[in-house]
């Protein structure tokens, strides 16, 4: 009986395998990225995995900057990683300035109960770019200013781009918000268009010089009005990820994730 | 080249455009301290222009062969002699190479010309700051990544 009773005591020692929280601290802090791999994995050889082991690992997974083994860690957690508000909050934004659908991959799996108010608005923002029709008021004025700037160009037609460029050459990157190239692609195309009217007038269409002219300034005038078209979507895209990496930068923690 | 007064005064609003760099004491010391900074920047391999994911149509057509190798032709002869430094990432003749790989002849050619327009030293201030790269030159992909 007694035995049986000093068995159960001894118990908890056998089965729970803690990680050194300083030993790990102090393997972070001297970068022993390696060493820090090989300690976790001399404790998974030796006692198997556990949720706090998977917790540590995720942990070692930012560091390492493997996102995916990050997320996959996490799961293997039991809502360890999760219930760490701090570290949610922090992976939630370096995600978003990554890509959306990370993010949504990662907010997917962390329960709704788990979420901080900065992530509770990174997924809102998130929504927001997708429908534009939502409310919006939850912003702060900062971020505000950016999704303004987004509303804006996304409104805009690249057809419209086009045209502009087609009526005075550049001036669809004036509509596309690219005031810095527009002088250099009026004044590209004014100096072959120019030089095409002088050569048509002086040495006439059939003119091997002519020909050579008209076809260069074509050339020049045409990849403007497609560019301009095509710009105003890459442009779409750029403001939608400029808002999204403010909204990251104005949520992100500045709690160390290691203390 | 037939040039009367109106391309010559087209020339010179071109040339005066853009801001005069001549050589005076500031850009002495800044020439001097550079000999012990300077870092050497390797040209990232070319590759030739291929057409792997196109249909058979852009296979067979002719024209696919001379852009592959009037394209070859600038960048293996012309434009290692030119030392020209890129506001952008990627520049305009591999911008374009990329573009015809992705879009097709024409839309290429077109966005290639179109990149080639749009530079200037100031390029960089018509773009987010995350679509600069860690030495200040404009990131600008051929596809469009709306993720």
């Amino acid at each position: 009986m007694m035995t049986r009773f000093f068995l159960l005591l001894l118990c908890p020692f056998f089965t729970i395998a803690q990680v050194n929280e300083k030993f790990v601290n102090h393997l972070v802090f001297n970068d022993l990225l390696v060493e820090h791999e090989a300690y976790l994995s001399r404790i998974e050889e030796e006692c198997g995995s556990f949720d706090s082991l998977n917790y540590y690992r995720a942990k070692l997974a930012i560091l390492k900057k493997e996102d995916l083994k990050f997320i996959e860690y996490s799961l293997a957690s039991n809502n360890l990683v999760y219930s760490d508000t701090n570290l949610v909050t922090f992976m939630s934004s370096r995600f978003l300035k990554q890509s959306r659908s990370l993010t949504n991959r990662w907010l997917g799996n962390v329960p709704s109960s788990y979420w901080s108010l900065s992530t509770n608005n990174i997924k809102k923002s998130i929504l927001l770019v997708e429908n534009n029709t939502l409310d919006a008021s939850f912003l702060k004025p900062h971020l505000k200013f950016y999704y303004d700037d987004f509303v804006t160009y996304n409104k805009r037609k690249p057809w419209v781009a086009g045209v502009m460029s087609a009526i005075i050459p550049g001036l669809g990157k004036l509509y596309n918000g690219r005031p810095r190239s527009f002088r250099t692609s009026l004044l590209v195309n004014a100096f072959f268009g120019f030089q095409m009217y002088e050569a048509i007038n002086k040495r006439g269409i059939k003119n091997y010089y002519s020909i050579l002219s008209t076809g260069i300034f074509s050339v020049f005038y045409l990849s403007n009005i497609y560019g301009s078209y095509y710009d105003l979507k890459r442009v779409k895209i750029e403001k939608k990820k400029n808002f999204l990496n403010e909204v990251a930068n104005y949520y992100k923690t500045d709690i160390p994730i290691y203390y | 080249m037939y040039l009367n007064r109106v391309s010559i005064l087209a020339v010179i609003c071109f040339a005066i455009s853009y801001n005069v760099n001549s050589q005076n004491l500031n850009r002495d010391s800044v020439l001097t301290n550079s000999f012990t900074n300077y870092e050497y920047f390797k040209t990232p391999n070319r590759s030739v222009l291929s057409f792997k994911e196109r249909s058979i149509w852009y296979k067979i057509n002719p024209l696919s062969y001379v852009s592959i190798g009037l394209m070859f032709t600038y960048q293996r002869f012309v434009s290692q002699q030119l030392g020209s430094e890129c506001s952008y990432e990627t520049s305009c003749s591999e911008h374009a190479k990329k573009s015809v790989e992705h879009h097709g002849i024409f839309k290429g050619i077109f966005l290639g010309f179109y990149q080639f327009q749009s530079c200037t030293s100031k390029a960089g201030y018509d773009h987010p700051d995350h679509n600069i790269n860690k030495l200040g030159k404009v990131i600008n992909p051929v596809e469009l990544n709306d993720d």
